[in-house]
Formats: structure tokens, C-alpha cells, sequence
């Protein structure tokens, strides 16, 4: 027996509108500790890990472990069917192949019911190791959204590089150049708005805006965004979820010619 | 543990050690299985039926098999065909063998059938047939008599033999009906009535018994095929290739043998055989486990023939010392090699059943009593050959498989790339270019330019492709897992059309974008060797299903493949498709082949062993053959059989694919020798409808070319050749309504009459013509051609518009006024003697000028030149150009070339001078140019032009002409040159810088000039 009563239901629907592109089928995984899904994308070159904690729900009954299969657009479908501040109640019995999703109004004069249909999905799961990075950039998650999308004009793909000053992202494309420096910024008014590089040692690496773009839609999450790099790691673009968990992105850098050679 | 239990059931009916099994559900089970739910007694005589038909099948397999379709077709309509196609003996007798009656799924017409037989099937016949329907019912019951008294121990084979003969009694009325009363049949009635006098007899007295009656009974059908015979006979050798009908088809009882008796031995089938046919006969050997094969070789153990005719088999044979064996010696082996045991039980049951469904109207207890015997027998001895389908069956109702859901094609998915069946090299091949793709693509610039340029052959991508189900995706994965390569696969089902080119869409979006990324982009995984980062192989499969629903398709694959950072595999079927044309330039083409039956065999084999599954080897084979190489269709196949049985013979296999063979694709050239072939004659109706159809364009067009080639077999022996000229009017005939047909479904689209055409135009033709194909004039190859109807069509367009060409120029140069065809008809001759005579006859230097002069004034460029003696080339005429000097013909090139600067075919829009709007010009000349010819425009442009063709004459001086007639000349023609120039004027007003302009204006009229005072006044009208 599951369930899971969740007062802000629009955080489950923006939590949907973030991953659903990347991923179209997901295992949902329900402990007793949180509400978890992972899950690679298509060509397996990126990978979503959401955590939703069991404390961030009103409340959270979870009998015994539980993986349910859903196609995300179907989900998202039934989602949309809730309002803002609607109340999302999910429930699920043991062994049963059916989800419910239950909307309630704020004053509790509307309810409605969405059973849905679950998926039999074979899926990997990575074990992603806890390492160190050489850098974590924080940095408000409108802001690097709006780079990812400028700089996706000119380009295919970003050069990420740390240094002690600053991050710069820099792309290259037909019609010329393009980089931006966000330096270092701690003295604001208010938190969210400071960029923060905790740096061990520069670093320089290259990805494909593409997926950049899809891990923005996050971004109404949380107002900052969280980007590790390690020269060896893929990098991680994390959106906090308001003491609930986090959302992270995990993708992988582009393939560079000589890059066997280098190492 | 359901399917334990099953098998245990099997195995005890085997081993006849079970209890009987439950006979209530064998019967019930059986019932619906042959769906024959139409009378109550009906459960019971399944079983015979089964038996029956089983036993039946041995007389006749081959044709029976083949006819399994015609079942549905009632009885009576059997019997109905049965009757005309008796008479038309001659010409159609190989569509008896198709009428042949089909032993499995009869049964439910089994009854009706008995009624009609008895009143209908006697009078049928043309020789009065022994057994009569009392005869029948008598034969019937002394078997149930048998059953009765339970005579039990018997030859378990003998008893399907008794089995089978009642039943042929009561059914050959309707066998005979369909035009194939065998012997076997008519036997079956006498048969019967043996049986029920010397039940405990020996086995082969048994046979012997079948066959003598067989024979006095079987004379009606004798008769017939005696007739057959002797036609083949008269045939003789001139129909080479085409093999007799066996003298008695039909006649000899085939007999039973253990299973697997013939195994390990080896068989060359040579000549014609007594009573069968040469698959009949192979199918013989092959169920009983033996091999047959096309030639002699050591290993070879018999020669099966039964007449010497000295052939090289038979040579070969006497050299190798491989033992001759006839007919009746295969029959001895197998007979003998049945174990002693007699199931008499099963053959009462039989019986009983037979009879219970012969005379329905008996008494019921007498029934009551039979089914309870039968009961017992059937499950105590069920013979492995006829009743275990049945069994099985039974078992799977009595338990719900549990197989395991898991299909076999993915439980035995090759994991290793030498589980692959077949294709070993083409495996290695992949191998080999996956493991040096890196280093190739990815590192060449680290290792130098060299090393790149060396392998420029090297492609970026590969193509597998091959027929499906072969293991093209299988090899792709299994090979990328072997080298550690994540695989990832793209097929019809996944979005792969062009990517969306707005990058801010993310990945997702209306096109999916994330192959794009994918080939450039490592893979995501924490691996405990973080240093070898893991890469990704795109496995693009089904791409000749692109384009549908993938914007973009071929066009973006290749796009991607050029800047792909990762292998690439396409896989397709069809390599050859239109629409990878364009990708096989950027691809290793690697094809898979079918994998040999043997291979095949080998594993299917392994799998069916490992599913606890019984299963021959050449039972195996012949699955592998059926399903053409589709590995995955034969797995499917065996799978679903395994629900059912536990056994898997030969028969089986052949039984149920005979019913759904694959389609296979079917190039015109085979559907037309199929149709023409020596079996032409044999081939059901709609085999034949389906031949013609599986190109309904071009196999009427191959047909018409060739039919004249073939001998017709069905003539006969014709001296004269009259009755083949018949023939060929006949089908020459049928054509030509094709033709109409064609017509009318062409240009009115009344394809309802597709029929129609194809019957006329590939049917009737084919089944007159058909026989020997014969080559009519030396050095000409006996294949059939490709249809020249095509090729003549598009050499008729292309001589038309040559000649459009060659009218308009000559049209435009005002020298004549004609049409086409007059042009065709009337002028070519005499302008091709204008032009080659002189180059014939005349000294070099005069002849050429004096061509390249009538050619100017004609406005004939050189194409008309090569339009005009093509299009007067006759086959046995020689060619115009014969007789002319290489070197006057360089020189008329040469010299028309010359000119060529300074002229301009006046017919417009084939000449472009660069830089001006010529073509329009000159076409507008052309037009108006009749039009334009009042005087005072040729005056006002006089002293112009005279510049102009100074101008130019300055430049063509030393070319041909002495500038001072020009002048004249060119007032001459400037009549009709009106419009003209007044363009050039305009043109001349830019300056003189473009020199050629206004030179070649001058040709236009001054080409005339040039010729001089002859031609000018030629010219003028």
C-alpha cells in the first residue's frame, strides 16, 4: 500500500515538466525514505535522478518497496488535470498494476480521481558513486538558463570552464563566437541571487547545449542551480527542491578527437 | 511442472506402458482440434480419421500435402472437378495430382463425402471398380468385427496399415471423385475386406495383399494413368528434362517402417521410379531419416532406380560400386525394418471409428461399445506417426503450458558471436571494422594524415543487410557488447527524423533530437574504470523503413554519419532499395546470407534438445528450408509446435508449413519459368494467379517475348510442327486480348479486369506454351529474356524526339515546310544521301565543305548529322556511314566545329552564347521571321547589318568566307532576318565587345552567305 499526499501538487507537475523530455518511460521508486526515479535517456548519454523525501510530504506511507512504471506523457497528462494549489494524493496497492492519482481542491470541494495504467519497464540503474569535484558552480538557475538559451543561438555546444575569477561559458558556431562570464558574486541582497565557485582546480569541459536546454526546464524549482565538473566525471546540474530533495542531471561530455591521446 | 507432467503422459502412451489414458478426452480433445463439431459420432472416428489420414499422406504425401488448400473446397465440388479434368486427361492430367485429396483435415467431409461416394463415385469411374459400396461397409465391419474381438497384439504398423485401408475404402469413392483414385485407394477396399480374413497375418502378406487388390480394384485409375503413361512415352526424349510420369503412380502401397529405420544412409534418386514420384520418393527416404542427394559420391549407400538408363548417375554409380536399388527394394528395407509388434487395438479403433462414421444410422450401443474400445486403444498405443499429434494435444489441455513465456528467438539470442548461424565471415568483418573504427576515425589526426589517406577506402558507417530473420540485429549487439560497446538501437518505432534545428527545443520536442546528439556525444556511465570511458554504437536498424514518418530520413543519416564520433550500423533488407541509393556510398556493405539448412538445422536441433524437444535432423532441415533462412520464423515455428507435441518428425514439419510458407519475394524471371516449366501444366490455379501476379508488368511482357521459344509438352509428338503453330497462334491470340485488357485497365483504370489481363496474358499463354524452351536462332542464350516491349518504347521516344529536334531545325531554317512525318518519310533518305554520298564519293577537302554547307543551310547541327543516319539505320542494310574515311568524318567534324563559332542554328534554344539572351532571341526570330519580311525593314537594317557582318567577317575571315560577297549576300537574307537584327543592333549598341554575338548572328543568315552565290539563291523561296 502507497501513499503519498503531497500539498504542493504543482511541484510534482513541474518536477514532470522538467524530466518528461528527456525521458518518456520512467520507474518511480517508492521507500520508505522518499520518492525516487533515475533514469537515462534514450541514446544513454544523459541521465535524471529525482529524490523527493519522504519528510516533504504531508504524508507518506509506503508499505513495502515499490517501482512503478509510468510513461511520463501519460503522467503528465493526468497531472495537468490538477490545479495549482491542488492537493496530489498519490496512491498505489501492493501488486497491483494501477496508479491513482487524487486531486483535491484547497477548500476540499472538488476531488477527482485519475487511475493510470502502469508500465512494465526494464530499466539499468546506476550506481552513481558520491566523488569529489574539481569545481561546483551555484549560480541562480535563471541565470543559466537564459545562458543555455542564448548561447544555443550560436552554437551546438558549450565550453564550461572554471577558473578562480569566474565560470565562462563559451560556444562556437557558424556565424562566430560567443562567451559569457559570470564572476564570482556573494555580496547581494538576497541569497539566491549569488554565484558561488567553489573551485580545487580549473576546469574545462564541453557539452551539448541541447541537453543544457532540456535540464533548464527545471528551473522553476529552484532558484539555484547547482553545476559540478570534474574532468573526468560527467557533469552534474542539480536543482534543489525546496527541503524535499533535488532533481539532477547527470550528462556525459562530448566525445573530443584526441582525447585518448591526451590521456 | 505442468509440462513434466505432460511429457510423463507422452512418454507413457509411447511406450504404450500407460494406463490408458483417459480415452473420453483424447476424443474430446480431438474434436475440437479438427473442429469438427458436426454429428455426435463424430469424436470417435476422428481418431480413424486421424489415421486415415495419416496413412493416406504415405500413399501420396508429396501431392497430398500440396493440396491442403483445396480441402476447404467441398467434397463435392472435388468430385465435380474431378470429372471434366478425366476427360481432358491429355492436356491437364498433372492437375489430377493436385486434385489429389488432402488426408489431414478432411475428415469433417469425410461423411457427406462417404454418401456422395457411394452413389457418385462408381459411376465416375470408367472401369467399374471392385469395391462396391457394400463391399465397403462389409470391409468396414469385419474391422470391427476385429475390434471386437480385440485382436491385439499385432504388428503395431500393420495396424495403421489395416487402419488405413478401410478408411480408403470408404473414402475412394471421394479420392476417385477428385480424379485421383489411386490404387492405394481402391486397394483400400479390397484392402479392407483382406484384413477382416487374415487380420493376424503376417505384415508383409499384409502388403501383399493391399498391393495385389490394389491393383484388380485401383484398375479405373490404372487405366488412367496407364493412358498417362503411354503419352509420356510418346513424348520421349524430345521432351528432355521433363521426367515420365511413374508407369504405375500410385498403384504400389507405400509401406510402413520403423521411424528412423533409413537413418545414416544415403540416397541418389536416378531415372524414373515404378509408382513414385521423385519426391514422393525423397520424401519417403526422408522420413524415414535417410538422406538424399543429387549426386553419387562414396558415400553414397544406394542408387535408387528402377530402370538402367544408363545415365551418369548410373555410370558413376557402377564405378563407385554403390548397390542399385529399385522401388520395391526401398519398400522390402522399410518394411522390414517395422518391429513385429502389431498394435491391433489401434487398428480396431480405427476401424470401429470408420465405421461408426460410414453408417451413422447404426445402433448406438454397438457405437457406445466401439468408442470404449477405441478408447482404450488409442491410449495404449498411440503409434508415434498418427496419433501422436493428437495425444499431445490432449496433454496440453490437461495441463496449461508453462514453457516459460519467454520466447524461444530471444531465450536463444546468440550471446557470443559464434553462436550466430552463419555469416562467420561477414561477423568477423563487423568485428574488425568496429574494433578499428577508433582509431581510424577518431585519432587520425594524431597519427598522421598517412595513415588516413591509406585507408581512404574506409567507411564510416556499415550496412548489414540480408532477409529478415537472419540475425543481422543479433550479430550488430552481440558484436558491440563483445567489445565492450553499449549498443544503442534505433529502430522504425523510434523518432530518428531530421533533428529540430532549434537548439533551445532541448533534446525533447516534436523531432527527437537525440540521435543528432548521440553521435557526437559520450556516454553516460560509472563504471569502475572511470578512464575508459564506455562507447556507444548507434545500431540504425530498418533504415529502408526511413522516410515515412522520419523527416529528413537518409539525407540526416548521412549527414550524421559524416560527422558522427561513434561506429554506425544500418541494417536493412533491401540493400539494393531506391531509397539507399544515396547511403550505400557512405557504407561497408556487409550481406548476409541465408544460413545453409544444415547450419540451421544444427541449431535448431541444439534448441529443440535443450526444450526437452524430440526432434529429427532432417526434420530440422526441412524446416530450415522451409522458412527460407528466416531463423526467427523457425523458432517461432518450432516453439508453437512444441506446445502440442514433444516429437518433431518430418512429417510434421512439412504438414504444417505447407499451409503457411513464407512468402517469398519472387523475381519475374522465376515466376515465368515457373509457369513455362515442365510442372507448368501441374501448378494449381492460383499458384499460377500468383505467379503472373507477383509482377503484373512484366511477366506478361517476359511471356510475350519468350513464349515463341518454348515447345509445348502438350502437343505431343508433332512432326510437322503444325500443332505447336496452333498452339502458337492460340497463345498469340490470348496475348493480343491482353492486350485490350491492358487497354482498358490502363487508361480507364478498370482494374477489376486485372484478372482477366493476367489470365490472357500470362496464363492461357503459359498454359499452352509451356514445355521445353528451345533457343530459334543461333548463339541466342535459352534463358528467358527480359521483355523487349520496354526497351523498344523508350527507343521509339527517343528516335521521336531526335527527329522533333532535327524538324525543328530544319523548320527554322526555312528551307522546307513539313511535318514530322514527311520529314521521316519522305526527306530523310534523300538529306542522308546529301550527307554522306559527297563524304562517299567526292575528294576530302570539297566533300566536307560541301556537307557542313548543305547542313547550314538546312540549320543541321551535328546531333541532327547522327539523328539522321541513326534513325536510317536498318537492321541487314548496311549503315550509311560505311564506306566514309575516319578521316573525311574527323574532318566534317572538324569543319562543322569551325563554323561553329560563327554560326547558330537558327532553331533556337539549343545554342547559348554566354552572356546574351540568345536563345530567346533566335526563338523569336524563328517565329516571326516568315512574318517579317516587308522591305523597308530590310532596308533600314541593310547598311547595319552589312557593319555587323563586316565586323564579324573580320573575325571569320580566314575561316571560310571572302568577306567581299558577303554584303550581298547578307541583303539577301536579311529578309528574312528582320527582328533579328534589330536585336543585334541593340546588342551592337553595348559596343562590339561581344564579339561572338554578332558573329553568329551573321551565321544565321550569313552561314548562307557564306556558301555562297549557289546556296543564296537556294534560299530563296
Amino acid at each position: 500500500m502507497l501513499e503519498l499526499r503531497l500539498v504542493q501538487g504543482s511541484l510534482l507537475k513541474k518536477v514532470l515538466e522538467a524530466i518528461r523530455e528527456l525521458v518518456t518511460d520512467a520507474n518511480f521508486d517508492c521507500s520508505g525514505t522518499g520518492f525516487s526515479l533515475q533514469a537515462m535517456d534514450s541514446s544513454h548519454v544523459a541521465l535524471v535522478a529525482l529524490l523527493l523525501r519522504s519528510e516533504g510530504f504531508e504524508h507518506y506511507r509506503c508499505d513495502r518497496n515499490l517501482s512503478m512504471g509510468m510513461n511520463l506523457n501519460n503522467m503528465a497528462k493526468m497531472l495537468r488535470c490538477a490545479g495549482n494549489d491542488d492537493i496530489i494524493t498519490i496512491k498505489a496497492d501492493d501488486g497491483s498494476d494501477t496508479v491513482t492519482f487524487m486531486f483535491e481542491s484547497p477548500n476540499q470541494d472538488k476531488i477527482a480521481d485519475f487511475e493510470m495504467k502502469l508500465m512494465d519497464i526494464d530499466s539499468e540503474h546506476l550506481g552513481i558513486p558520491d566523488s569529489e569535484y574539481q569545481a561546483i558552480v551555484r549560480m541562480p538557475s535563471s541565470e543559466f538558463s537564459r545562458i543555455c538559451k542564448d548561447l544555443s543561438s550560436i552554437g551546438d555546444t558549450v565550453i564550461i570552464s572554471v577558473t578562480k575569477e569566474g565560470v565562462k561559458f563559451s560556444t562556437a558556431g557558424d556565424i562566430g563566437t560567443a562567451n559569457i562570464v559570470c564572476r564570482q558574486n556573494k555580496t547581494v541582497d538576497k541569497p539566491e541571487d549569488a554565484t558561488i565557485i567553489e573551485m580545487q582546480e580549473p576546469v574545462s569541459l564541453t557539452f551539448a547545449l541541447r541537453y543544457m536546454n532540456s535540464f533548464t526546464k527545471a528551473s522553476p524549482l529552484s532558484e539555484q542551480v547547482t553545476i559540478s565538473l570534474s574532468s573526468e566525471l560527467p557533469v552534474v546540474v542539480e536543482y534543489k527542491i525546496a527541503e524535499m530533495g533535488y532533481i539532477r542531471f547527470y550528462l556525459a561530455p562530448k566525445i573530443e578527437e584526441d582525447e585518448e591521446m591526451k590521456s | 511442472m505442468s509440462s513434466d507432467i505432460r511429457k510423463w503422459f507422452m512418454k507413457a502412451q509411447d511406450k504404450n506402458g500407460g494406463a490408458a489414458k483417459p480415452a473420453g478426452t483424447t476424443a474430446l480433445a480431438k474434436k475440437p482440434v479438427l473442429s469438427i463439431p458436426e454429428k455426435p459420432s463424430a469424436a470417435p472416428s476422428m481418431a480413424a480419421c486421424d489415421q486415415d489420414c495419416s496413412a493416406r499422406r504415405k500413399t501420396s504425401k508429396y501431392f497430398a500435402s500440396k493440396t491442403e488448400k483445396e480441402e476447404d473446397t467441398s467434397a463435392g465440388k472435388g468430385t465435380g472437378r474431378g470429372l471434366p479434368k478425366r476427360k481432358l486427361q491429355k492436356v491437364s492430367d498433372e492437375l489430377e495430382d493436385d486434385m489429389k485429396p488432402l488426408p489431414a483435415k478432411e475428415v469433417h467431409k469425410e461423411e457427406e463425402d462417404d454418401d456422395d461416394d457411394d452413389f457418385v463415385a462408381p459411376s465416375k469411374r470408367k472401369t467399374p471398380v471392385k469395391p462396391p459400396p457394400s463391399k465397403k461397409l462389409k470391409g468396414a465391419s469385419t474391422a470391427e468385427a476385429h475390434g471386437k474381438t480385440g485382436l491385439d497384439d499385432d504388428n503395431e504398423d500393420k495396424m495403421d496399415e489395416d487402419a488405413k485401408t478401410p478408411s480408403k475404402a470408404s473414402g475412394s469413392g471421394r479420392g476417385r471423385g477428385r480424379g485421383r483414385g489411386r490404387g492405394g485407394r481402391g486397394a483400400g477396399a479390397a484392402h479392407g475386406k483382406t484384413i477382416g480374413l487374415d487380420d493376424d497375418g503376417e505384415e508383409d502378406k499384409m502388403d501383399e495383399d493391399a498391393k495385389t487388390p490394389s491393383k484388380a480394384a485401383g484398375r479405373g485409375r490404372g487405366g488412367a494413368s496407364g493412358g498417362r503413361g503411354r503419352g509420356g512415352g510418346g513424348r520421349g526424349f524430345m521432351n528432355f528434362g521433363e521426367r515420365k510420369d511413374p508407369p504405375h503412380k500410385g498403384e504400389k502401397e507405400v509401406p510402413e517402417g520403423a521411424p528412423d529405420c533409413l537413418t545414416g544412409l544415403t540416397f541418389v534418386i536416378s531415372g524414373t521410379l515404378d509408382s513414385l514420384e521423385r519426391e514422393e520418393a525423397t520424401d519417403l527416404i526422408k522420413r524415414y531419416g535417410g538422406r538424399v542427394t543429387g549426386s553419387i559420391s562414396k558415400k553414397t549407400n544406394y542408387l535408387l532406380a528402377d530402370e538402367d538408363v544408363g545415365g551418369v548417375k548410373s555410370n558413376k554409380a557402377k564405378e563407385l560400386g554403390v548397390p542399385f536399388l529399385t522401388e520395391d527394394g526401398l519398400f522390402d528395407m522399410i518394411r522390414k525394418s517395422k518391429p513385429a509388434k502389431a498394435t491391433v487395438a489401434k487398428h480396431q479403433s480405427d476401424k470401429n471409428s470408420e465405421k461408426q462414421q460410414k453408417s451413422p444410422m447404426k445402433s448406438s450401443p454397438v457405437k457406445v461399445e466401439r468408442r470404449d474400445g477405441n478408447q482404450i486403444t488409442t491410449g495404449k498405443n498411440i503409434s508415434p506417426k498418427s496419433n501422436k499429434g493428437s495425444a499431445s494435444i490432449d496433454n496440453q489441455k490437461v495441463n496449461i503450458v508453462d514453457r516459460g513465456s519467454l520466447q524461444w528467438t530471444e531465450k536463444y539470442r546468440p550471446k557470443v558471436p559464434n553462436d550466430i548461424v552463419g555469416n562467420q565471415s561477414m561477423v568477423k568483418q563487423l568485428h574488425d571494422w568496429l574494433r578499428s573504427w577508433e582509431d581510424q576515425f577518431l585519432h587520425s589526426g594524431q597519427k598522421g594524415k598517412g595513415k588516413k589517406q591509406a585507408d581512404s577506402g574506409a567507411k564510416k558507417a556499415v550496412l548489414l543487410s540480408g532477409p529478415p530473420g537472419i540475425g543481422k540485429t543479433t550479430t550488430a549487439k552481440v558484436v558491440s557488447q563483445m567489445l565492450g560497446l553499449q549498443a544503442i538501437e534505433v529502430n522504425a518505432s523510434d523518432s530518428r527524423g531530421k533533428a529540430d534545428s532549434k537548439i533551445e527545443k532541448g533534446v525533447g520536442g516534436s523531432t527527437s533530437n537525440s540521435i543528432k546528439e548521440l553521435i557526437s556525444n559520450a556516454t553516460l556511465n560509472y563504471s569502475n574504470n572511470r578512464l575508459k570511458r564506455p562507447k556507444a554504437v548507434l545500431v540504425m536498424d530498418e533504415v529502408d523503413g526511413m522516410s515515412a514518418g522520419d523527416r529528413g530520413g537518409v539525407a540526416d543519416l548521412i549527414a550524421s554519419i559524416k560527422m558522427s564520433k561513434i561506429p554506425i550500423i544500418c541494417i536493412c533488407n533491401d540493400r539494393y532499395s531506391q531509397k539507399l541509393k544515396s547511403l550505400v556510398n557512405y557504407c561497408l556493405l556487409l550481406n548476409f546470407r541465408k544460413p545453409t539448412k544444415q547450419q540451421m538445422g544444427k541449431r535448431l536441433m541444439e534448441i529443440a534438445k535443450k526444450e526437452g524437444l524430440q526432434a529429427q535432423e532432417n526434420a530440422m532441415e526441412e524446416l530450415a528450408e522451409r522458412v527460407h533462412g528466416d531463423i526467427r520464423m523457425a523458432l517461432n515455428h518450432l516453439q508453437y509446435m512444441s506446445l502440442s507435441q514433444s516429437v518433431v518428425k518430418y512429417d510434421d514439419i512439412r504438414q504444417r508449413l505447407n499451409s503457411s510458407t513464407k512468402d517469398e519475394d519472387i523475381s519475374p524471371f522465376t515466376a515465368v519459368d515457373k509457369l513455362f516449366g515442365f510442372n507448368g501444366g501441374r501448378l494449381r490455379m492460383d499458384e499460377r494467379i500468383d505467379l503472373s501476379m507477383s509482377d503484373p508488368d512484366l511477366v506478361p511482357l517476359i511471356i510475350q517475348e519468350n513464349y515463341i521459344n518454348y515447345r509445348p509438352i502438350t502437343v505431343g509428338k508433332d512432326d510437322s510442327g503444325v500443332k505447336r503453330m496452333n498452339f502458337l497462334a492460340r497463345a498469340a491470340e490470348s496475348i493480343a486480348d491482353a492486350d485490350i485488357v491492358n487497354v482498358q485497365i490502363r487508361r480507364y483504370r478498370q482494374w477489376q479486369l486485372s484478372q482477366a489481363a493476367c489470365l490472357s496474358s500470362s496464363i492461357v499463354p503459359a498454359a499452352l506454351m509451356h514445355g521445353n524452351r528451345e533457343i530459334l536462332e543461333a548463339g541466342e542464350r535459352n534463358f528467358n529474356r527480359f521483355g523487349g516491349w520496354l526497351g523498344k518504347y523508350s527507343t521509339t521516344n527517343k528516335n521521336i524526339r531526335l527527329l522533333e529536334d532535327a524538324h525543328s531545325h530544319i523548320l527554322a531554317s526555312q528551307q522546307a515546310n513539313l511535318d514530322r512525318e514527311s520529314l521521316r518519310l519522305d526527306y530523310l533518305t534523300l538529306l542522308l544521301r546529301q550527307l554522306t554520298d559527297p563524304l562517299k564519293t567526292m575528294p576530302k577537302d570539297e566533300a566536307v565543305q560541301k556537307v557542313v554547307e548543305f547542313m547550314d543551310t538546312y540549320s543541321l547541327s551535328q546531333e541532327d548529322f547522327d539523328t539522321i543516319v541513326e534513325l536510317s539505320k536498318f537492321k541487314g542494310h548496311p549503315n550509311p556511314m560505311d564506306g566514309i574515311q575516319p578521316a573525311v568524318k574527323s574532318a566534317l567534324t572538324k569543319a562543322y566545329k569551325q563554323g561553329s563559332s560563327s554560326r547558330v542554328v537558327r532553331a533556337a534554344d539549343l545554342v547559348n552564347i554566354p552572356g546574351m539572351k540568345k536563345p530567346l532571341k533566335k526563338r523569336v526570330a524563328a517565329i516571326l521571321e516568315p512574318v517579317g519580311e516587308s522591305l523597308p525593314e530590310e532596308n533600314g537594317v541593310a547598311s547595319s547589318e552589312g557593319d555587323e557582318e563586316d565586323s564579324s567577317d573580320a573575325e571569320n575571315n580566314d575561316e571560310l568566307v571572302p568577306g567581299d560577297t558577303k554584303p550581298k549576300l547578307d541583303l539577301q537574307s536579311d529578309k528574312k532576318k528582320g527582328i533579328q537584327v534589330q536585336l543585334d543592333l541593340k546588342s551592337n549598341g553595348n559596343g562590339l565587345n561581344s564579339k561572338k554575338m554578332p558573329a553568329g548572328r551573321s551565321k544565321a543568315s550569313g552561314s548562307a552567305g557564306k556558301a555562297a552565290g549557289g546556296s543564296g539563291g537556294k534560299r530563296k523561296r
